[in-house]
């Protein structure tokens, strides 16, 4: 049988047929499948940006075009950063300082600003309870500078326990913990032994007669305040504070 | 050594002093019947808020108010408060307020007890801060309601 199918298809002239056959619907479906497969092929470009020249023009186009594209992004990155990331000068520092100007939703003015030689309007609320904190100072002969919340750099004790890193980033709430334990350590009120405790960041210790446990003291994280777990209620307060969920002890 | 530091180490309540005295860190009265418990205050240190705290089984009610802990505050409360207490087991300890944080039982706080009267408990209580002082003075009667 096999003998036969070779000496019947595959001799001769039809060898060549076939072979030709063959590599012909092959590229067929190669054509077809290429065609379907690209989106960029058969796009909309407006008549005004149709490109009309030999093939090398066109080549010579496309690298232009690539070209200004990405001379616009460094160009982009360099107005707002002062630096281009798609260069190799791109450092930590920069980098902390490109952190910074996205924090403050401003770009840093790299001018220094002009001493003004009278009082700047301040900006706060003015109230019976007090001044409420700043956030900026506006003079109209100086640029308008913002003045970061909370200040920034190396902390030590006594300094906000809040205080900021160099690079603006916010202290994890072990190290605001150990801060605030930290700037506590002076207070005569807690005794030789927990100012020991607090001078290493460690919370104070004492006797709850009420469990007959040992516990050690807590830090509200969001006012960088020592207190210790569980509440009191004042029935004699103003509504307001009663309804603030007491107070820790 | 203080008294809070010992309370620490002996694992205990109530300590005696140098001078003989106990020094409690709290009082427990056990009630056995729903009773009126009157706190009159005697005298307190202006210097920082002084308190006298209070935890009960059951809500204490006072002033409108029922809860299970209660403080009475010397710049708040009035001088003499009448407290309805069920029966049950009663704590009185003493706080102070510094840093906007309220503290007990540390450095140099205590309570030295007095019997005035057969119904009458007299509490001399020390802030944590210094020595040890009467930053707080109460009398405490208790009767059945």
């Amino acid at each position: 049988m096999i003998r036969e199918f070779i000496d019947e298809v595959l001799s001769g002239d039809r060898v060549v047929f076939s072979f030709v056959s063959v590599w012909i619907v092959a590229g067929g479906v190669w054509i077809v499948l290429d065609w379907l497969g690209n989106p960029n092929r058969g796009r909309f470009v407006p008549k005004g940006d149709r490109y009309h020249g030999t093939r090398p023009e066109r080549r010579e186009a496309r690298r232009r075009q690539r070209a200004e594209d990405d001379a616009a992004v460094r160009a982009t990155l360099r107005d707002a950063y002062g630096a281009s990331s798609l260069r190799v000068t791109w450092t930590k520092s920069r980098e902390a300082v490109a952190i910074d100007a996205d924090e403050q939703l401003v770009r840093p003015d790299p001018r220094r600003p002009i001493v003004s030689q009278r009082e700047p309007a301040r900006l706060g609320t003015f109230s019976e309870f007090g001044v409420e904190p700043l956030l900026g100072t506006f003079d109209p002969d100086t640029p308008f500078v913002v003045e970061p919340a909370m200040p920034r750099g190396r902390w030590r004790v006594g300094a906000d326990p809040l205080m900021l890193s160099r690079a603006g980033k916010p202290p994890t709430a072990a190290t605001l913990r150990s801060r605030v334990w930290k700037n506590h350590a002076g207070d005569p009120m807690w005794g030789p032994t927990n100012q020991d405790r607090l001078r290493a960041g460690k919370p104070p210790r004492r006797h709850n007669p009420l469990t007959g446990k040992v516990e050690t003291g807590v830090v509200d994280l969001s006012t960088a305040r020592p207190g210790w777990k569980g509440t009191l209620v004042d029935p004699f307060a103003p509504l307001l504070e009663t309804l603030d969920a007491g107070e820790s002890t | 050594m203080t008294a809070a530091l010992r309370w620490i180490d002996e694992q205990s309540d109530v300590v005696e002093d140098d001078d003989g005295e106990m020094v409690h860190a709290a009082v427990t009265v056990d009630l056995d019947i729903d009773s009126v418990v009157t706190i009159r205050r005697i005298d307190s240190n202006a210097d920082r808020p002084q308190g006298l705290a209070l935890d009960a089984d059951v809500p204490i009610g006072v002033n409108g108010v029922e809860s299970t802990r209660i403080v009475l505050w010397d710049h708040s409360s009035p001088d003499e408060v009448d407290l309805e207490v069920p029966a049950g087991r009663l704590t009185l300890w003493n706080v102070w307020e510094t840093d906007g944080a309220v503290h007990a039982w540390v450095g140099a706080a205590g309570i030295v007890l007095d019997e005035v009267d057969t119904d009458i408990t007299r509490l001399r209580a020390s802030d944590g801060i210094g020595h040890r002082t009467v930053d707080l003075e109460v009398e405490v009667r208790i009767r059945a309601s």
